[in-house]
């Protein structure tokens, strides 16, 4: 059983591309679990077609108490027999979403969700590691690999190198490693080649590249991944390729995170800087 | 004089007429006649029941899982050094409030007369506590030099900013060379201190059992772990041993 989180900024669209690489590896016959780590649980919606599944938390509230869950009770199956898990949690502001996570991590656990059938554990985690909760997919024993969501946009690209720190720590602790980047297009100048030499820094690869496509917003309105909605189009075969390549990969690395100061030099010199000279250039 | 089964039936009706509709269907699962007829409905029917969340108000003095851990079952262990993790209030009222059968020259041997803390500050919490956990134990290495190993008792704060004391654990056992077992029962977690009882007795199995060696082992020697040591019950324990 292979077990990785999925990381990036929040709104980066981690939930969205793991569902559709998801729907991919399920395509080709693998049995998968999505364990949703986030208070907003839309890590599922997709797989279900349903607006948001019971949560460990939210039954655990009505219920009084966690140990008085039952998992079938929580534990849904979606498109092609793929299991869902929603750990749930607190409206923004209050209580705390980091225990939330550890708890229904913790629940599964020990109610045996993780059985030796399973292929693949995908754990999509809150945008912002903000405490130790959202880094309890990192820990020993759970996630061995982490892909980061990110886009040519200077703050995802931050987020993707703070994350990295993150995993730094526990790979040393721990035996998690980086599995590279998922470029999610937002049409930056030079993104391929940008998101690129970001992993290059990184010590890592950028697995995937996946286009701007608008097919994603419309099945996303209609709860269904691209390739259950639109199983011919070209984003489709962009997702199962991206699957395959996961499935395939053997590039692991402890990161090697950047600086700040390296950080805006990076962007300065593959990216904005060089379109305006370019464009300056056009304009001469 | 005897009070009938109905009598006290309409006592306690009288009694809870006094709360509001909402409070009363509540409390009315509190307080119940056992009538003594039907013993094998009791079990099921009894709405009550232990294990259970309770009302405040009700008669149900309880404590937390970490008193349960640190107070019953892993407290009473002599050779080993126990750590509060956390602010220093769990610790210190958990100092010396059970008799225990432990015997031994305290510091060398014997450590329940002690009491260690990690005394977390508003820094420790922000920044969390691995760094903190790990001075703590090479301080315990160097003032107890006998000491066997180190339990971490985990208090609230602990599992609320998902602190990795598991991890902490390893790298302090590898370089202190003796066991450290990291103990999940942080207090707000089950309805009692008796989830910190079984919280602490998965610690011993995952971390200590079978690490161990037995002088002259036999066919037929028996560890027994989880001791339940609410008052000095080891003495009448080993007796029949």
């Amino acid at each position: 059983m292979r077990q990785i989180a999925i990381y990036g900024k929040g709104g980066i669209g981690k939930s969205t591309t793991t569902q559709n690489l998801v729907a991919g590896l399920a395509e080709a016959g693998k049995e998968i679990m999505i364990v949703g780590c986030d208070p907003k649980a839309d890590s599922t919606r997709l797989m279900l077609h349903a607006k948001a599944q019971t949560t460990v938390m939210d039954l655990a509230r009505e219920m009084g108490s966690v140990e008085e869950l039952e998992l079938d009770e929580v534990l849904m199956e979606g498109y092609k027999g793929v299991r869902c898990v929603e750990s749930g949690g607190p409206e923004p502001g209050v209580g705390c979403a980091g225990r939330g996570v550890i708890t229904a991590i913790n629940f599964l656990e020990e109610n045996g969700a993780y059985s030796d059938d399973l292929d693949f554990v995908f754990y999509d985690v809150l945008g912002d590691v903000v405490c130790g909760g959202f880094a309890m997919p990192m820990r020993e024993k759970k996630a061995q690999e982490i892909y980061i969501v990110t886009s040519g946009e200077m703050m995802a690209m931050y987020a993707a190198n703070n994350i990295c720190k993150g995993i730094v720590k526990y790979a040393v602790s721990g035996g998690i490693r980086l599995g590279g980047l998922i470029c999610n297009s937002r049409k930056v100048d030079r993104e391929h080649d940008l998101i690129n030499a970001l992993a290059e820094r990184l010590g890592t690869q950028m697995i995937h590249f996946v286009p701007r496509d608008n097919v994603v917003q419309r099945a996303e309105l209609k709860r269904r991944t691209v390739i259950e909605h639109e199983p011919e189009c070209g984003q489709a075969d962009e997702y199962r390729e991206l699957a395959k390549k996961i499935s395939e990969n053997k590039n692991f690395v402890i990161p090697t995170p950047m600086t700040m100061d390296e950080l805006e030099e990076l962007l300065i010199t593959y990216g904005f800087l060089e379109v305006e000279e370019e464009e300056a250039a056009a304009q001469a | 004089m005897k009070t009938s089964i109905n009598e006290t039936r309409e006592f306690i009706d009288k009694l809870l007429e006094a709360y509001p509709e909402k409070t009363r269907k509540k409390r009315a699962r509190h307080i119940q006649v056992k009538d003594g007829e039907s013993k094998e409905d009791c079990a099921s029917k009894c709405p009550i029941k232990s294990n259970v969340k309770s009302v405040p108000g009700v008669m149900t003095a309880r404590g937390c899982a970490y008193a349960g851990s640190k107070g019953v079952v892993w407290g009473p262990i002599r050779d080993v050094v126990h750590l509060s993790h956390g602010p220093v209030g769990c610790g210190y009222y958990s100092w010396s409030t059970r008799r225990n059968l432990a015997q031994g020259k305290p510091g060398v041997n014997n450590f329940v007369p002690f009491q260690f803390t990690s005394d977390f500050q508003e820094q420790d919490i922000v920044y969390g506590g691995a760094k903190k956990l790990e001075e703590i134990g090479r301080e315990i290495k160097e003032l107890f030099p006998e000491a066997r190993g180190i339990s971490i008792q985990s208090e609230c704060p602990i599992g609320l900013i998902g602190d990795d004391i598991e991890a902490s654990a390893k790298v302090m056992e590898e370089e202190l060379g003796m066991p450290i077992i990291p103990v999940r029962c942080e207090g707000f977690r089950g309805v009692s201190q008796s989830l910190g009882h079984h919280i602490a007795n998965d610690s011993v199995r995952d971390h200590v059992l079978g690490k161990g060696t037995v002088d002259d082992p036999t066919p037929y020697d028996i560890a027994i772990i989880g001791d339940y040591n609410i008052g000095g019950d080891a003495w009448a324990s080993k007796k029949i041993l």
